[in-house]
């Protein structure tokens, strides 16, 4: 109870754009749990003779498809709503992935140094001389279009910024005082850097976690336009853009809404990253 | 008296480009059960490295241990691997650290932090260890150390943080404390309880002070025996009143010269003049000589030896001089 009370006392006291950025993150989750419930229809049911019908807000929209249908007369709606699933998903786990393997590697190679850190450092120097894109797109013709292989791309090619991160923070933390202090307390090397390193770096890889998760969700969607990424029989942002350009001009809405649910999304998430980092920090979290 | 601790010929190198330093040059000296032992000594004379290496914990590279050897209780510690390092450090030698400020982890509650040690050393449970560490806290004489206990390093002031340092060195009762200028950051009314603290536990508990400080007010306040150090090198070694009372080394005169007196009138403080020759010009013969207000010929050309005089060491060629004359 006591739990629910504290949690409720932090939300009260977070800022705006804190609230904004949790509620919206709340409604996709949500929206993403019980997308068959949420949505009118099914996302891949169409309906040929109701193309390309307009929003309810137009002209010649009908309150039966509130964001209207798309080329092949699916309604946009349950498509977003169903979309938000494969953006979840591919954003929690390759993040997750990249997560990992970045701190892991940063932490090895800011505390140890020598030889192993010039390794990693190297290897994260080849990682950012290849363009993200073509390392991904070769990935993808390689291993072939499914939503796994889209997690494990991102994930596999996405640690570079949490290892920067981490190593660089590592490397001047290794120096600090209490570091020589947790030794002549008789912590061994692991401890040290499970212990004292690495809860001292996490925050600020959280907060990038949460930046990378939006940027993984427009890299999925940048993989799915380019017909890489998630198969098409699988509704997706990405995929709902691509497609949609075609018919920008007679139907604007087909890019643009999923784009702004996007932009929304990515957003919010950056506002909850900063949100966290805030109720992370030891200075804030003694004063209540 | 039994030995605890025996430094042998220490050297201690550091890379800087590509020239090695030594930061400690030959350095030996006995520390005996139940001593306060104080290291004395300008900014880079060594002392710190001193204390350093006897945990093993002079960072490498840049540093190296070049020679010597360091026997506590008769073990080695510089041939230890780091796990049986572990072993020793927190439970036979402890240490506190100058700056309070910043040896504290400031992510993890204090009582977290005491309680560390208890769990790696003494197989405590988190609860158990809590409690301790609350028992700790009220012996260092913090105020409600319950609250102090679930606070955060930086909710602390320095006196209250130094106290914390002090309450993890003895959590698990260590038979030596290395004690790194454990009172240069804070104010004198702070000094005066942090230093009863440790002389009223070492009384307690039997324990061996090592004490590291530039301040010759803290040593004539808990020393036992002084060992002044100059560049790497140790000049003298004496009992604390007789160095007090009758300093031989020129460089330990002008230590004891320099303390301003309350009780005389001084229109100006005397001042060793010059400054500690950085390593790579380091003067031939003895290192102090280009400061020594009594340099002789010899002390440009030769080294002096740290000479037992008894019941003190001196490293002078003026006092051997006058001792042959005394002859």
């Amino acid at each position: 109870m006591s739990k629910i009370k504290r949690i409720l006392k932090v939300l009260k006291k977070s800022t705006l754009t804190a609230k904004i950025g949790l509620i919206i993150c709340f409604l996709w989750v949500l929206c993403a749990i019980s997308a068959p419930l949420l949505s009118p229809y099914e996302a891949n049911d169409g309906n040929i003779m109701e193309r390309f019908i307009p929003p309810v807000w137009c002209e010649g929209g009908t309150p039966e498809h509130i964001l209207g249908t798309d080329e092949m007369g699916r309604d946009v709606l349950s498509r977003l709503i169903y979309g938000s699933q494969i953006s979840l998903v591919v954003g929690i786990m390759a993040v997750f992935v990249s997560f990992i393997i970045g701190t892991t590697l940063g932490l090895i190679s800011g505390f140890f140094g020598g030889a192993v850190d010039a390794v990693i450092m190297r290897i994260v120097d080849v990682m950012l001389s290849f363009p993200f894109i073509f390392m991904a797109l070769c990935l993808m013709a390689v291993l072939g279009s499914s939503l796994t292989n889209v997690i494990m791309v991102l994930g596999v090619t996405g640690w570079v910024p949490y290892a920067r991160t981490i190593r660089a923070q590592t490397l001047s933390l290794r120096e600090r005082e209490f570091i020589t202090a947790a030794y002549t307390q008789g912590c061994s090397n692991t401890r040290i850097i499970l212990k004292h390193v690495m809860p001292n770096v996490i925050d600020n890889a959280i907060v990038l976690g949460t930046l990378e998760m939006a940027s993984a969700i427009l890299a999925e969607a940048s993989l799915t336009f380019l017909g890489l990424g998630v198969p098409p029989s699988i509704a997706t942002w990405g995929g709902m853009i691509a497609t949609g350009r075609q018919y920008i001009y007679n139907a604007w809405y087909l890019t643009c809404l999923p784009g702004v649910v996007i932009f929304l999304v990515c957003l919010s998430i950056n506002f909850v990253g900063d949100w966290i980092r805030d109720i992370r920090d030891p200075r804030l979290k003694g004063t209540n | 008296m039994e030995k605890i601790l025996e430094v042998k010929d220490l050297k201690v190198a550091f890379k800087n480009d590509d020239k090695e330093n030594m930061a400690v040059d030959g350095v030996s000296f006995d520390v005996y059960k139940g001593d306060t032992l104080c290291i004395v000594g300008e900014s880079g004379s060594g002392k710190s490295v001193t204390s350093l290496s006897a945990m093993q914990l002079v960072a490498s590279p840049p540093g190296r241990y070049a020679g010597g050897e360091i026997l506590f209780e008769g073990k080695n510690v510089l041939k230890l691997t780091s796990y049986e390092m572990g072993h020793i450090r927190g439970k036979e030698i402890a240490m506190i650290f100058q700056e309070p400020m910043t040896a504290l982890n400031p992510v993890h509650k204090i009582g977290a932090q005491i309680s560390e040690a208890l769990c790696i050393h003494k197989g405590m449970s988190k609860k158990e260890a809590w409690k301790r560490s609350i028992e700790m806290l009220k012996m260092v004489g913090v105020p409600d150390a319950q609250r102090c206990a679930s606070s955060y390093p930086h909710q602390l002031s320095g006196g209250m943080r130094q106290r914390v340092m002090i309450a993890m060195a003895f959590s698990c009762d260590p038979k030596l404390l290395i004690a790194d200028e454990p009172t240069t950051a804070l104010d004198v009314t702070i000094q005066a309880q942090i230093l009863d603290i440790i002389r009223r536990y070492k009384e307690e508990h039997g324990m061996t002070v090592m004490f590291i400080t530039h301040d010759l007010g803290v040593v004539a306040e808990i020393a036992t025996r002084v060992i002044v150090m100059y560049t790497g090198k140790i000049v003298e070694e004496a009992v604390c009143s007789e160095l007090f009372a009758n300093p031989l080394h020129p460089y330990t005169k002008g230590l004891l010269s320099c303390i301003p007196r309350i009780d005389q009138r001084q229109s100006e403080l005397d001042i060793i003049k010059g400054q500690v020759p950085s390593s790579e010009n380091m003067p031939n013969g003895c290192r102090f000589n280009p400061r020594c207000p009594y340099c002789m010929d010899i002390c440009r050309q030769k080294a002096p030896e740290l000479v037992d005089l008894g019941n003190r060491k001196v490293a002078c060629h003026l006092v051997n001089m006058e001792k042959e004359v005394g002859k």
